[in-house]
C-alpha cells in the first residue's frame, strides 16, 4: 500500500512538472524600461566637433531560448523624441526637419531576423544578429555584433518580481547617409558616421 | 564760461569712461567666473548635465540627466567681447584738452 502510495505521488509530480519542462522553450522579454536604464548611446566624431548624446525611450520584445540562443528573435524600438544633448539649441535642431524629423518619424526600429556565429560561455552569448534597421522610414538590412546576457531568476533584484532578465549589449556604426539624415551637409561638424552603443536589458516576469 | 563748459565735459567724460570700464570689468568677471565655476567646460554651453550611472543587477551603464547650467566656450567667448568693446569705447572718452593748457592759450594770455 504505501509503496503504491508512493508511486502515485511520483506521478502525480511528474505530470504536475511535465507541462514547464516541455513548454520550456523561447522566454519571452520585455524591453520596456521606465526606470530609464536602457539606454543608446550616440557619438558623432566630425574634424571640428564632436557631438555625443543619448536616448532612453526603449521599448520592444525579444524571444530568447537559452537553450537555442541563435534561434533569437524580436524587435527594439527607440523613441526619437527622447534623444538627447545637453546643448538645448544643438536638441532643438537635431528634433528638427533638416535632422531627425522627429514629428514625422517618431521612432527608430530594429528588428532582428538571425543569429549566426553563436558563441556561448556561461551566460553570455556572443552573436551577430542580421536584421532590418528603420531610421526616418528608410529601412536597411544591417549584421550589428551583439552580446545577450541571460540572468536567470535575477529579476527579482530589480523589480521585486521572480522572472528572468536578459541583457543586451551592441555596439555598431551606421552612415547618415544610408537613412537620410540631412546627407552630405555640414559633415565638417557632424560626422558622416555615426556610431552607437546599445545597451538595455528586457524583462520576463514568472 | 568756456572753462565752466569743458570742465562739465571733462566730468561727464569721466563718468562715462568709468562706466564703461566698470561694467566691462563686471561683464568679462562674471563670465569668467560663471565659466571656472561650470568646470572650465570646453565646449558648448549645456542646460543639463549628463552623468553615468551603472545598473547593479544587469551592470549596465545609463546616463542620468539633470538640469544644470554649464556655460560653454561661445558664452565665455562673447561676455570677453563684450567687455573688451565696452573698455575699447572707454577710451574714446578721453578728458578733453582745457583751454588754458591748449598750445596757443599761454601765448595768447601774454599778449593780453
Amino acid at each position: 500500500m504505501k509503496r503504491l502510495n508512493k508511486s502515485k505521488l511520483a506521478w502525480a509530480l511528474a505530470l504536475a512538472v511535465a507541462p514547464g519542462i516541455l513548454n520550456a522553450g523561447p522566454i519571452k522579454f520585455d524591453f520596456k524600461d521606465p526606470k530609464k536604464v536602457n539606454n543608446v548611446v550616440f557619438l558623432l566624431d566630425a574634424p571640428l566637433e564632436s557631438i555625443s548624446g543619448t536616448a532612453t525611450g526603449v521599448s520592444g520584445t525579444v524571444s530568447f531560448d537559452p537553450a537555442k540562443p541563435m534561434e533569437t528573435t524580436g524587435k527594439i524600438v527607440l523613441t526619437t523624441s527622447s534623444l538627447h544633448v545637453d546643448n538645448p539649441a544643438m536638441k532643438d535642431h537635431m528634433h528638427g526637419e533638416g535632422w531627425m524629423h522627429v514629428s514625422k518619424f517618431p521612432t527608430i526600429e530594429f528588428v532582428a531576423e538571425k543569429l549566426t556565429g553563436v558563441r556561448t560561455s556561461g551566460t553570455t552569448t556572443t552573436a551577430t544578429i542580421a536584421g532590418k534597421l528603420t531610421v526616418k522610414g528608410v529601412t536597411k538590412k544591417v549584421n550589428v555584433p551583439v552580446r545577450l546576457t541571460y540572468l536567470k531568476g535575477q529579476l527579482i533584484k530589480r523589480n521585486r518580481v521572480p522572472g528572468d532578465l536578459l541583457v543586451l549589449r551592441s555596439d555598431f556604426t551606421i552612415k547618415r547617409s544610408d537613412y537620410g539624415i540631412n546627407a552630405g551637409n555640414k559633415e565638417e561638424k557632424v560626422s558622416e558616421k555615426i556610431e552607437l552603443k546599445l545597451r538595455v536589458a528586457g524583462a520576463a516576469p514568472r | 564760461m568756456l572753462v565752466c563748459l569743458s570742465r562739465g565735459l571733462a566730468v561727464d567724460s569721466r563718468r562715462v569712461r568709468l562706466t564703461l570700464r566698470l561694467a566691462a570689468l563686471v561683464i568679462g568677471c562674471s563670465g569668467l567666473v560663471l565659466w571656472l565655476v561650470g568646470g572650465l567646460h570646453m565646449g558648448w554651453s549645456k542646460s543639463t548635465e549628463t552623468r553615468t550611472e551603472i545598473d547593479e543587477v544587469t551592470g549596465l551603464e545609463y546616463p542620468v540627466t539633470e538640469n544644470k547650467y554649464v556655460l560653454g566656450v561661445e558664452l565665455l567667448g562673447a561676455t570677453l567681447a563684450v567687455s573688451g568693446g565696452l573698455f575699447g569705447l572707454s577710451l574714446a572718452f578721453r578728458n578733453p584738452t582745457r583751454p588754458d593748457k591748449q598750445p596757443g592759450a599761454e601765448t595768447s594770455s601774454t599778449q593780453l
